[in-house]
């Protein structure tokens, strides 16, 4: 890949096919089609769309009652617990994806081709994004017939999709960081299962801040899972938004530069 | 050599393959504590508000239940590996039976099981967990709770007879025991379930193998939840181990 790229083949290719946005953009396309198409319709309809049915009505059934008690509309407050807990599973399938091709030795055959290298990442990020919306549009559904509703009009609803995807995007930065310094997609994959839960189960996921003991309460009130949980109620319910919205973005642009680092230096080594 | 000796040397394979694997062994002692503290820091203080009684007297056993059945994907992954590895192609080369085999596969994860049970009981002590029915009971905790394991060790051994790929045997042994986790009365009480949902998670396994372990270390009713345990346990057998043996043979 040096730049003796003077010499145009005869069959017409372009002299270069690395730089430029175009190429960025069409090769990523290329590459998410690819990434889409290698993931089996068996487990995408099982991880994606029966286990997040299963957890909202097993949640709502377990806990509904509960915290019913406790004053709070859980067929409202639940869906969005699920869609966090969804795009962490998106982000992990990334980290799961990456190990798998540097294992087979897919990602060293990205180099060896005249392809932009920004197109894996683009790549990537396109099928998780597409998984991520799937993702949300079932939760969303199957929370529509539990009592879920969009109650601040269609631009907080899109709002909330924005934000999920986005925080989809940032958690699998992270998590792509590992998965490609790993080359063992099965062991990433279990470790990032177990590792995903604390961060989710001690935020305003699944019980209000206030039903925490008092001890951590305030590390549940201000870690950013609870930051993005409030931001897409805010969304979902109306009230004031942007206080919640605003926290939220911080966070994750925090989050986002922090993992990117991690995982463009990650990406270089493994390329 | 006969049957017993047989069995207990590949009881003995089992457990060394399992302890030897770092993997395995955080996966099926670590998961199920982290899910101990995170329940009960999240669920703690609502159940303990709305239920008569502590959350981890209740919380406590069935994650040592949920362990035991949570191994069983392990037992199943392993069994999986082991027939697809050639190992169990050779043993049937061998002078022995072939009984021992299935056997030994059995007897060494029931063990595990009990041993995981144990560890997650020392750490749930720690959360408050307490036997206060002496030390007789806390011997008929640790029998429910292999009785409750032979249930689904049986089931996997079915499953990995079975399934073509070990993302199978995973998936069918995980949905089911992610199911009967949800639909218990482990984490919320019975009365907080949907009138028509009260029923299914009465008739659970692992409600009353729940309710028996409770009876057995903070007290309560245990003559009938043992009962039905072992009413369980024994349909499980009439139905899983002539079909185990039967796909082995």
């Amino acid at each position: 890949m040096t730049a003796s790229t003077g010499t145009v083949p005869a069959t017409g290719a372009a002299p270069s096919s690395e730089a430029g946005l175009a190429n960025l953009f069409g090769q990523g396309l290329l590459l998410a089609g690819r990434n889409i198409r290698l993931t089996s319709a068996a487990d995408t309809v099982s991880t994606m769309v029966v286990f997040p049915v299963i957890f909202v009505f097993g949640f709502l059934a377990l806990f509904g009652n509960l915290l019913r008690t406790h004053g709070v509309d859980y067929a409202q407050f639940l869906p969005p617990a699920i869609v966090v807990q969804w795009m962490f599973s998106v982000a992990i399938g990334a980290a799961f994806a990456f190990a798998a091709d540097r294992r087979s030795g897919m990602l060293a055959r990205y180099r060896s081709l005249a392809i932009s290298r920004g197109a894996v990442v683009v790549g990537r990020m396109a099928a998780d994004s597409l998984r991520a919306l799937l993702a949300i549009a079932v939760i969303v559904a199957t929370g529509y017939v539990a009592g879920f509703r969009f109650q601040a009009g269609p631009l907080a609803a899109l709002g909330f999709v924005a934000l999920a995807v986005a925080f989809a995007l940032a958690v699998s930065a992270g998590t792509s960081a590992l998965g490609l310094v790993s080359r063992d997609p099965e062991t990433v994959s279990a470790t990032l299962h177990v590792l995903y839960l604390p961060p989710l189960m001690v935020s305003s996921a699944f019980v209000p801040a206030d039903a925490f003991p008092a001890w951590i309460e305030p590390f549940v009130r201000h870690q950013p899972v609870t930051a993005v949980l409030d931001a897409l109620r805010a969304l979902a319910e109306g009230g004031p938004t942007a206080g919640p919205v605003l926290k939220a973005v911080v966070w994750l642009a925090g989050l986002l530069a922090v993992f990117s680092i991690a995982a463009v230096q990650a990406f270089r080594r493994a390329t | 050599m006969n049957t017993i000796t047989e069995t207990g040397l590949l009881a003995g394979r089992t457990l060394r393959r399992f302890a030897k694997s770092p993997q395995l062994v955080a996966d099926s002692v670590l998961f199920p504590l982290i899910l101990l503290f995170l329940m009960l820091l999240v669920f703690g203080e609502l159940v303990d508000q709305a239920a008569h009684g502590r959350y981890i007297d209740r919380l406590a056993p069935v994650i040592v239940l949920f362990s035991a059945a949570y191994g069983a994907v392990g037992t199943g992954l392993g069994f999986f590996t082991d027939l697809r590895g050639g190992i169990v192609d050779r043993f049937r080369a061998m002078n022995i039976s072939r009984v021992s085999v299935l056997a030994g596969r059995i007897t060494g994860d029931l063990v595990r099981a009990v041993l995981v049970a144990v560890v997650t009981t020392a750490v749930a002590y720690l959360a408050g967990f307490r036997f206060t029915q002496g030390p007789l009971a806390a011997l008929g905790f640790f029998a429910v709770v292999a009785l409750f394991a032979w249930i689904f060790l049986w089931l996997a051994v079915v499953v990995a007879t079975s399934a073509s790929s070990e993302q199978a045997v995973s998936g069918a042994l995980n949905t089911p025991v992610t199911l009967l986790l949800f639909l218990s009365s482990g984490f919320v009480p019975v009365e907080q379930f949907p009138g028509w949902l009260q029923p299914v998670v009465r008739a659970n396994p692992l409600s009353l193998a729940g309710d028996a372990l409770v009876g057995l270390s903070s007290g309560g009713p245990v003559l009938l939840p043992v009962l039905f345990t072992a009413a369980w346990a024994v349909a499980a057998t009439a139905i899983l181990v002539p079909l185990a043996v039967r796909r082995f043979g």
